[in-house]
């Protein structure tokens, strides 16, 4: 079996094929967003395409953690949380735009990152999950029991949320803030993935014990991942507070981690855009199901089960099988 | 003893789990380019003592030094990455990954370049390049792999996969490599095959084996330590030191059990 | 003084209660290899068994054995549906997800047939209080605490002087000699799984007088199992119980001199600093994916 496929796929970037194909890729995706943001009348649907867009940049933020480094991050939350809560503050306490605040929330996220990696990194698997469940959770009763941040209520009332001169309360403009940023993010994150950190990450990945044998610091490098992380959590954070309209402690909970774990899950956990395909399902789905909120809760853990059990991979992972199915089929035919 | 310098000395070393002595006082001299294997029955110690000398065990006693350094205090990658080399017996590779890209991540900490070098495609990511298209070259001509560039490495025959190990080793430029039991599993072809490899690798290069197969040791190693519960017992050439009538007593007395 | 000792009282029965929880999270760890983030939602559901029970109509201490049979029959259905084909020997991050995401899901369903607001348990213990030495006991408290030293008891009983049992400590301590020695390693590890989260659903039960069932009721509790646990040395159980009494004692330390509203993150960071800094904790064994 030759698999060149999709592993063969991430030593491109050196090949012209690569760019031309990256290329292609990109006008795609701008043609997409207008496509979406010129053609949905209604505010509704475009404010939930906006926030799907700065939820996917969560989830995106997440397979960081489990598709690259390979950990579960269930306190990538408190980034989400810093993000909200940041822009949320400098506005109401201070009286500072709204541009100052998201930024003040990605740096505080890398530097809250940086600490707290640099400890808990030294740990891996159930450890790692349960220490950074644990952060989220001290996070969470320090907002909720801090005047500054709002206590239990959290904060809300909004004066004006904008990027420079874009309004974000216009549902056509946080559309296109939002989707633009996300793809800024994917091409990022396409550049590092093969990169030599990106190969670093994955030789970690698929085996810490060998890659470290190789010399790869394999410490640094988690680090380095997580405090990548950590600012891109804060960016959907803070890109989110415009559909929700409020921030509460509830933003911070091991429940949002999870949330973005099931659209990881759904995309698959291999491929860049994954994330961001588990995202629309994950958003847009319950929208034409109209659950109860413990409904969807319930429904949507079986359905993360389920993947586990079945499909590891995601949809990634059954769109390759049935690839290889029909291939199958089509050559025992002859 | 040789009149090389040594590359490795182990001093001493005892090592203790609870209140089993695994290691018993042993003192190791490994000279500069030879090749080197410590054999012993089941539960000699060897796999221990070949552990410690690695950096991988910390000893309960003694000290150990490879190219000069204590490998037990410093990180694995540190170690790594200046010329001591080890493949395992479990982990051996990058399973999910093609022969190509294999080598890729083991040349890791052979190049120098970050992602604004890359984006910018300045002349260090381009020397990087180079630098790796010329080793991988070489290094999957010396290991036999050419063919096998754009294979998945799962998706080897064992002793191919066994090779891709040793390849990724000499990614990392190393100037001793400790094998951990190679050519356990495989069968004549590819041990003769590994065997060759393991010849043309000795070349400027020390080299560690423990190994059961006395046959391999017999045609690669220079020298060999028997260990016999925990002790060092002898070190001389395969051929002497197989014929030393505590070692013979020790293998009978292993079969018997 | 008199503080004091009545803190200690109530740290040593706090510490007999987180006892029962984390000595069948480690036994599940020990022998599966899996740390079990749904165990907080079976201790729910030990709860809400004994409640629905009394609704039919049974005293308190009759409905007891009833709802841990029904907490263990749960656990049964669990494991051969899903832990067995999905868990074991995954050595990814699969478990860490499947048992998160089943503890959603009980707890949601748990919402959806019972409701989310807190329903008292009823005990005959009531709220009488025992005088001792001039200390004040709650009966409920007591009972806690003599239930579940009499079931660690037998069960370490059971573990040393049954077939059964040994062969759980076999498993435990070598899977694959245990597999050669012909031991039915997949029977084990159910019955490890049951016993493990049948456990926890005692514990449930046993305070849910104290506490009302509520669907979230485990979460605080799992936090400080993970914590004793992992103090105690993930897969030792006599370092579970040591565990148990030093974090008993200290949450009830905390509670009296610091503050109340600050304790559940308290239980965080005593995580956190046990993980950082004994991760091998205090009679531990194995630094199974501590690097």
């Amino acid at each position: 079996m030759t698999s060149t496929s999709s592993q063969a796929l991430k030593l491109q970037g050196t090949g012209r094929a690569g760019s031309l194909g990256k290329g292609v890729l990109i006008v795609l995706a701008a043609g997409l967003i207008l496509f979406v943001g010129l053609g949905l009348q209604s505010t509704f649907w475009l404010n939930l395409a906006a926030y799907t867009c700065g939820f996917a940049l969560f989830a995106l933020s997440v397979n960081i953690m489990l598709g690259g480094v390979g950990e579960v991050p269930l306190g990538q939350s408190m980034f989400f949380g810093i993000g909200a809560y940041a822009p949320a503050v400098m506005i109401n306490n201070f009286g500072l735009p709204f541009e100052f605040g998201v930024l003040v929330g990605m740096v505080i996220a890398a530097a809250a990152a940086t600490l707290i990696g640099g400890v808990t990194l030294r740990l891996t698997g159930a450890y790692f999950a349960i220490v950074s469940w644990g952060m989220s959770g001290v996070a969470m009763v320090t907002v909720h029991n801090i005047e500054f941040t709002g206590g239990a209520l959290g904060l809300f009332g909004f004066s004006r949320l904008a990027v420079g001169p874009f309004d974000l309360s216009h549902p056509r403009t946080y559309f296109f803030v939002t989707s633009i940023i996300l793809l800024l993010v994917l091409i990022l994150l396409a550049h590092i993935r093969s990169s030599r950190f990106g190969h670093a990450l994955e030789s970690i990945r698929q085996s810490r014990h060998l890659a470290q044998s190789l010399g790869v610091n394999v410490f640094r490098e988690r680090l380095k991942a997580f405090v990548l992380s950590a600012p891109i959590a804060a960016l959907a954070g803070s890109l989110c507070l415009p559909f929700t309209q409020i921030v509460t402690p509830e933003s911070m909970s091991v429940l949002r981690s999870v949330d973005a774990l099931l659209a990881v899950l759904i995309g698959g956990t291999g491929l860049l855009y994954g994330p961001v395909i588990g995202s629309i399902i994950f958003t847009v789905v319950p929208q034409f199901l109209n659950f109860d909120a413990n409904v969807k809760v319930l429904v949507f853990s079986l359905l993360i089960i389920l993947i586990m059990m079945v499909a590891p991979g995601g949809l990634h992972q059954l769109i390759k099988a049935a690839g290889a199915a029909l291939r199958c089929m089509s050559e025992s035919r002859r | 003893m040789s009149a090389l310098p040594n590359i490795v000395t182990a001093t001493a070393v005892e090592k203790h789990y609870g209140g089993v002595a695994a290691l018993k006082r042993v003192d190791i001299r490994i000279p500069e380019g030879s090749v080197y294997g410590l054999i012993g029955p089941n539960g000699a110690g060897k796999s221990t003592m070949f552990d410690i000398l690695c950096g991988i065990t910390k000893p309960t006693a003694g000290t150990v030094k490879v190219l000069g350094m204590d490998v037990a205090a410093l990180p694995a990658h540190t170690v790594a990455s200046k010329g001591v080399g080890r493949t395992f017996q479990r982990t051996a590779m990058f399973s999910e990954s093609t022969v190509e890209e294999n080598l890729l991540f083991a040349s890791f900490s052979a190049t120098r370049h970050n992602l604004f070098h890359r984006i910018l495609r300045s002349r260090v990511w381009r020397a990087d390049m180079d630098a790796f298209r010329e080793k991988s070259a070489d290094v999957l001509a010396i290991c036999g792999l050419s063919e096998h560039r754009h294979q998945l490495a799962s998706a080897l025959p064992y002793g191919t996969q066994r090779r891709l190990a040793v390849a990724l080793t000499l990614m990392t430029d190393p100037k001793i490599i400790f094998l951990d039991e190679p050519v356990a599993g495989m069968n004549e072809t590819e041990t003769a095959d590994f065997i060759a490899l393991m010849r043309r690798i000795s070349v400027g290069r020390t080299i560690v084996i423990v190994e059961h197969d006395m046959a391999a040791i017999g045609a690669l190693c220079d020298e060999v330590t028997v260990m016999v519960d925990g002790r060092a017992i002898v070190t001389d050439t395969p051929h002497n030191a197989l014929k030393h009538p505590e070692v013979v007593r020790a293998y009978l007395g292993a079969e018997d059990e | 003084m008199d503080l004091f000792v009545q803190t200690i009282i109530n740290g040593l029965i706090l510490g007999a209660g987180y006892a029962l929880v984390a000595v069948g999270l480690t036994v599940i760890f020990g022998t599966l290899h899996i740390v079990n983030f749904a165990h907080g939602a079976f201790f729910a559901l030990g709860a809400y068994a004994v409640l629905m029970l009394q609704n039919l109509g049974l005293n308190y201490l009759v409905a007891v054995p009833f709802a841990v049979l029904a907490v263990a029959t749960v656990g049964y259905l669990v494991e051969i549906t899903i832990v067995r084909r999905a868990l074991y020997d995954r050595g990814e991050y699969g478990s860490i997800i499947i048992t998160f995401a089943l503890a959603q899901a009980i707890v949601a369903a748990t919402i959806l047939i019972m409701g989310p607001d807190p329903l008292p348990v009823r005990s005959p213990f009531g709220q009488t209080a025992i005088s001792l030495f001039g200390f004040f006991l709650s009966a409920q408290r007591v009972f806690i605490a003599a239930t579940s030293v009499v079931v660690l008891a037998a069960f370490a009983w059971w573990l040393k002087y049954t077939v059964r049992g040994q062969q759980i400590l076999a498993v435990s301590q070598n899977p694959k000699g245990a597999l050669y020695s012909g031991i039915n390693v997949p029977l084990i590890r159910s019955l490890s799984f049951v016993l493990g989260v049948a456990a926890a659903g005692l514990a449930g039960m046993l305070l849910a007088p104290l506490i009302s069932a509520f669907p979230t009721m485990g979460d605080a509790n799992v936090i400080v199992a993970f914590t004793v646990v992992i103090l105690g040395g993930l897969g030792s159980i006599s370092g579970a119980m040591l565990g148990a009494l030093v974090i008993g004692l200290s949450n009830a330390f905390f509670e009296t001199y610091v503050s109340v509203s600050w304790t559940s993150a308290l239980g965080w960071v005593l995580v956190i600093l046990v993980l950082l800094f004994w991760p091998q904790g205090l009679m531990g064994r194995t630094q199974i994916n501590r690097h």
